[in-house]
């Protein structure tokens, strides 16, 4: 039962108008490099040489369980509004059962395209539970007060645990054993199943009200959910992304699969979307957080197809987001890391390893080093030989946020005040959560901003992530790059018509190829910082089996930025209240605004297989952190006595006000720097990482 | 507490009600008339609550903005500033006289937990630590229950029709729509060429650079498509085809986007900044913005209508709540080191 579409078929009225008419873009199917799988009217901006698009991938409204139980109202309509532009209501940070709503919140610039991917797995009680009208079989369940109250103990104000709620109602679905009983207690008198197709019918209305069909092409939103996954508190969580509006019934939750198995989840989606006769379904699946997973996101597969299955099901994965960052890990005070030397590696970093509260969190040395996606991407060329040549983790990469407020891509640093509701909001909750951030976001080179374009370029893994910022990104490979190419104007023409994209494969070599050649190209983004330099990272695997990987510099310069000048790049951007260029001149950053190079690899073999992925950095702009502790009087740049001192005040101050109990010191964190922490830094280099262009030796 | 000057306690019933049932009560509103004890101020006899603001309360505020923003404020920000700290508390007088804490499960849980920390026997339960905290006028003086009931109060005035409000009718709505036609319109678009001259290579002579080349390209007459190439290449490419100001905002920022909506097509433009350096424009073509009928906009129109009621709204029992209270402003001269601050910055 497909939602009402009473815009598609104003569209379709208007297309078969259109049709008669040779406007300047009425293109034939077969002009098009992507197949059209919709109806909707051509774009007006469509680039052969494509465009970038930035999107968010993975976001939460209040249809998801956790985020209602933590005071956000806002729901699909008022995300989609928000990534087009709109504002937002957040909760207060005493905020209960959803009052009062007390902040705002609203992107300057404003999203091309984006992704709501509420939890599956209680979609049909959150409908009855918080959407259905008085009198409903199972609205007055105990479940159901607990979530539209936030008390354990419905009625009782001293219950008051939205994370106890949400922990009740997600242990079941979430962490259940296989198969045992319906989902929640609630679900055996009412008809839960019904109600999660109802409320999957709304998210895919929303999607329908948002997607700008007409030739503007202002805007794009895709159907979506998430396969949240976790066993014994390791994360395997997926966004699943369908391509256009033919999607199932109902989502293939970890209700559907009988527990967190992926495999079957692919299993499901190929019966229920990708083979089913007669359909334009199609869909692909993204996992996040294998910082967070355990060691377990990226297992070795069990047989070829299950390689074969992930490679289809899963072209890309999230790099960045709001719960950190997974590209690599590196400790500064150990002088070690998971499988590399990179030291800019301790980039937003946390703590633990898995999901949950970890009471000994792992060492550097003990780290699972599959929870580090470049350790992934190595481990999966060094897998294919035993799995038929397939490669199981030959994944792009994109980042995003995982906004648990209905906010989608709203990454801006400077106006961070958390991704969580209540459980994050301004101030002392906000700062209790110091080594999380804004996240990032997802940008894809496509023709023109529509699904089937933009589901193209994700399947072929054009992407990049970015860590909040939007630079502008190009990477290429080839055998045949003129070393002067970046001066010649059609260079991204010859980058394509000479070589691959990000995420392709480098060509077969031919007789006279010597080393392959990279094009690497940058503009920042005009509303934060200059660019510092492009890195590209080199993964490879040697005769013997054994991952090597190493991180050359190809452009621009790499800096020792001194304590004084980090120092005033916060002053700065708290004083002007911003992060770009023209507030920073005092400080002579001798960043660039544009960077580009030609590579060439120097120590290639051609009998290994190898990986390149490219790594743009800007100059260093003020970590939300820094700017929040600096508003409640305590300095990180400091000196530690003093910056402790202020810290102890700012923690009295709170517990005086009632926002803490007494003994709670959640600004100490102000006083972490890169000199007494494994990871932190009061000030943050944004960046992106390119999907790899991956090489295998011929033959 | 303040009642009402004829001695009627008049406390809206509805306002007991959770803030969110206003937005469900639709059409019923309507047929309410003047909920607010709302006063003329003038005439003898009427009591008017006194409000003073204290030399104290002005340095707080004036910390407060130095804090927030890392400059000291001006005279206007900070008369703005005592302007918004009047509201705040005569917002919060008014939701006592309504009796907005009462029954209020947040505000009551807090006190509860204040009270807690400051009782001398740690063994009281809520009742009674609920007891204690009004004992000890925490409910008066805590800043967050302030600021919660404050901010209640606000959205009760948003969320009531004043008396003879009536629901916005089409006239209004094409009226809102004809004055604010940016907002809802097909925005216009523009296909255009741009030559670019880098800051990165050229430094500030890029300038002067773009100068002699914008010269150079009208005494030559060269096709508009080829002129590119003979400045610096740029990687979003030289052929924007149908991107709105918006679009043209965001990858080549305000100046450049605001100075090419006003070009005339078919010439070349002078030297546009952007950050990155200067451009020469060539607009082939503009497809202007476009209105659309009420009809298809009706919803988003009727929301913005709304917002703009509920300011309205709020401002207006504003004004007529302030006319209750008697307000003294202390007068404040910064003193010499605070005027050195400014100066100094």
């Amino acid at each position: 039962m497909k939602p009402v579409l009473s815009r598609l078929a104003a569209i379709l009225a208007l297309c078969s108008a259109t049709a008669l008419v040779a406007a300047d873009g009425v293109r034939a199917e077969s002009d098009l490099p992507f197949k059209r799988t919709e109806i909707r009217e051509d774009c007006d901006s469509h680039e052969a040489l494509r465009q970038p698009f930035f999107g968010e991938t993975h976001l939460h409204t209040s249809f998801s369980f956790d985020a209602y139980t933590l005071s956000v109202r806002n729901d699909p309509n008022a995300a989609y509004e928000f990534a087009k532009g709109g504002t937002v209501m957040l909760p207060d940070a005493s905020a209960r059962a959803g009052k009062p709503q007390t902040r705002t919140a609203q992107l300057l610039k404003p999203l091309d395209f984006a992704a709501v991917t509420d939890h599956s797995e209680l979609l049909g009680p959150m409908e009855i539970c918080t959407r259905s009208p008085k009198g409903t079989t199972g609205r007055g369940s105990i479940q159901c007060r607990q979530m539209r109250t936030g008390e354990i103990d419905p009625g009782d104000p001293t219950s008051f645990n939205p994370e106890g709620v949400s922990g009740l109602w997600a242990a079941n679905p979430l962490l259940r054993p296989n198969g045992s009983g319906p989902l929640l207690p609630l679900c055996k008198t009412a008809d839960c199943k019904t109600a999660e197709v109802s409320l999957w019918q709304e998210i895919q209305q929303a999607a329908e009200d948002h997607y700008d069909r007409t030739s503007a092409c202002s805007f794009t939103t895709f159907v979506g959910y998430e396969y949240t996954a976790q066993p014994l508190l390791s994360n395997l969580h997926r966004n699943v992304i369908f391509r256009n509006a033919d999607v199932p019934l109902a989502p293939v939750s970890n209700i559907t699969t009988g527990g967190p198995f992926p495999t079957v989840l692919w299993e499901k989606l190929r019966r229920r979307c990708i083979d089913r006769k007669g359909s334009d379904c199609d869909v692909l699946t993204i996992p996040h957080n294998a910082n967070l997973a355990g060691g377990l996101m990226f297992p070795d597969p069990a047989s070829p197809e299950e390689a074969a299955e992930r490679a289809f099901f899963e072209p890309l994965t999230e790099i960045y987001q709001h719960k950190a960052a997974s590209e690599c890990r590196y400790d500064r005070q150990a002088q070690a890391g998971v499988e590399t030397n990179d030291s800019l590696c301790t980039f937003e970093q946390v703590l633990g390893s898995i999901l949950g509260p970890q009471s000994d969190p792992p060492d550097i040395y003990q780290y699972p080093p599959r929870n580090m996606v470049r350790n992934a991407l190595k481990d999966g060329m060094a897998l294919a030989p035993d799995l038929e040549g397939v490669n199981p983790f030959k994944y792009g990469l994109i980042g995003s946020t995982d906004s648990h407020n209905g906010d989608p891509g709203n990454t801006v640093e400077k106006d961070f005040q958390g991704h969580g509701g209540t459980i994050d909001a301004p101030v002392v909750p906000l700062i209790e959560n110091f080594r999380l951030g804004p996240g990032g976001l997802a940008v894809v080179w496509a023709e023109e901003n529509s699904r089937d374009s933009i589901f193209s370029a994700m399947r072929r893994k054009e992407t990049y992530g970015t860590s909040g910022t939007r630079p502008v990104v190009r990477f290429f490979g080839g055998w045949d790059y003129d070393a002067g190419l970046c001066e010649n104007p059609d260079r991204v023409a010859v980058g394509y018509d000479d070589g691959v994209p990000m995420g392709g494969d480098l060509p077969d070599m031919t007789a006279g190829s010597g080393r392959p050649r990279f094009l690497a190209a940058a503009l920042r983004d005009p509303d934060s910082a200059k660019l510092e330099r492009i890195q590209i990272v080199k993964g490879w695997v040697d005769a013997g089996g054994q991952t090597h990987e190493r991180v050359y510099d190809v452009a621009g310069k790499a800096r020792d930025y001194t304590k004084r000048y980090l120092k005033g790049v916060c002053e700065a951007e708290v004083t002007s209240g911003n992060a770009d260029q023209t507030t920073r001149t005092a400080l002579a950053d001798r960043g660039r605004n544009e960077l580009c190079t030609v590579w060439k690899d120097p120590g290639f073999n051609a009998y290994l297989p190898a990986f390149y992925y490219a790594r743009v950095l800007e100059t260093p702009t003020c970590r939300w952190s820094t700017r929040v502790c600096l508003a409640a009087d305590v300095n990180p740049f400091a000196r530690p006595k003093r910056c402790r001192a202020q810290a102890a005040r700012a923690n009295a101050n709170a517990a005086n006000n009632g926002e803490i109990a007494l003994g709670e010191v959640p600004f100490n964190s102000c006083c972490l720097t890169e000199q007494n922490d494994p990871f932190i830094e009061r000030t943050i280099q944004e960046r992106a990482w390119t999907s790899p262009v991956w090489y295998a030796p011929g033959g | 507490m303040r009642r009402a000057a004829d001695g009627v306690a008049v406390i809206p019933r509805l306002l007991r009600a959770p803030v969110l049932h206003f937005l469900l009560l639709g059409g019923l509103l309507y047929a309410a008339v003047g909920w607010w004890p709302v006063r003329d101020g003038e005439g003898p006899g009427i009591a008017r609550e006194r409000l003073v603001i204290t030399v104290g309360q002005i340095e707080e505020l004036r910390q407060d903005v130095i804090t927030r923003s890392g400059r000291p404020p001006g005279p206007r920000q900070l008369r703005d500033a005592i302007a918004a700290a009047i509201d705040e508390e005569i917002l919060y007088r008014e939701a006592l006289a309504a009796g907005l804490d009462r029954g209020n499960t947040a505000i009551r849980q807090r006190l509860v937990k204040i009270a807690g920390f400051v009782a001398d026997d740690q063994g009281l339960d809520e009742k009674a630590l609920y007891a204690l905290a009004l004992d000890l006028g925490l409910d008066r003086s805590d800043v967050v229950v302030r600021r919660q009931l404050a901010m209640t109060m606000r959205l009760a005035a948003g969320n009531t029709p004043l008396a003879g409000e009536m629901p916005p009718g089409d006239a209004e709505l094409e009226a809102y729509l004809a004055a604010h036609r940016d907002r809802f319109s097909e925005p216009a678009r523009f296909r255009l060429t741009h030559v670019y001259l880098s800051e990165d290579r050229r430094g500030s002579a890029g300038e002067t650079d773009a100068r002699v080349l914008a010269d150079t390209l009208r005494a030559t007459a060269i096709v508009p498509d080829m002129a590119p190439e003979s400045g610096d290449p740029f990687l979003r490419g030289h052929h924007l085809r149908w991107q709105t100001r918006q679009g043209l905002r965001s990858m080549l920022g305000a100046e450049f986007a605001d100075a090419v909506a006003d070009l005339e097509p078919g010439t070349w433009s002078d030297p546009i900044r952007s950050p990155y350096g200067w451009h020469l424009v060539w607009v082939h073509d503009v497809r202007p913005a476009v209105t659309p009928p009420l009809e298809r906009v009706r919803d988003d129109v009727m929301r913005a209508v709304m917002d703009a009621r509920r300011d309205w709204r709020v401002s207006e029992t504003l004004k007529s709540m302030r006319a209750g209270y008697s307000i003294d402003i202390a007068p404040y001269q910064p003193d010499a080191a605070a005027i050195t601050e400014a100066r100094d910055g």
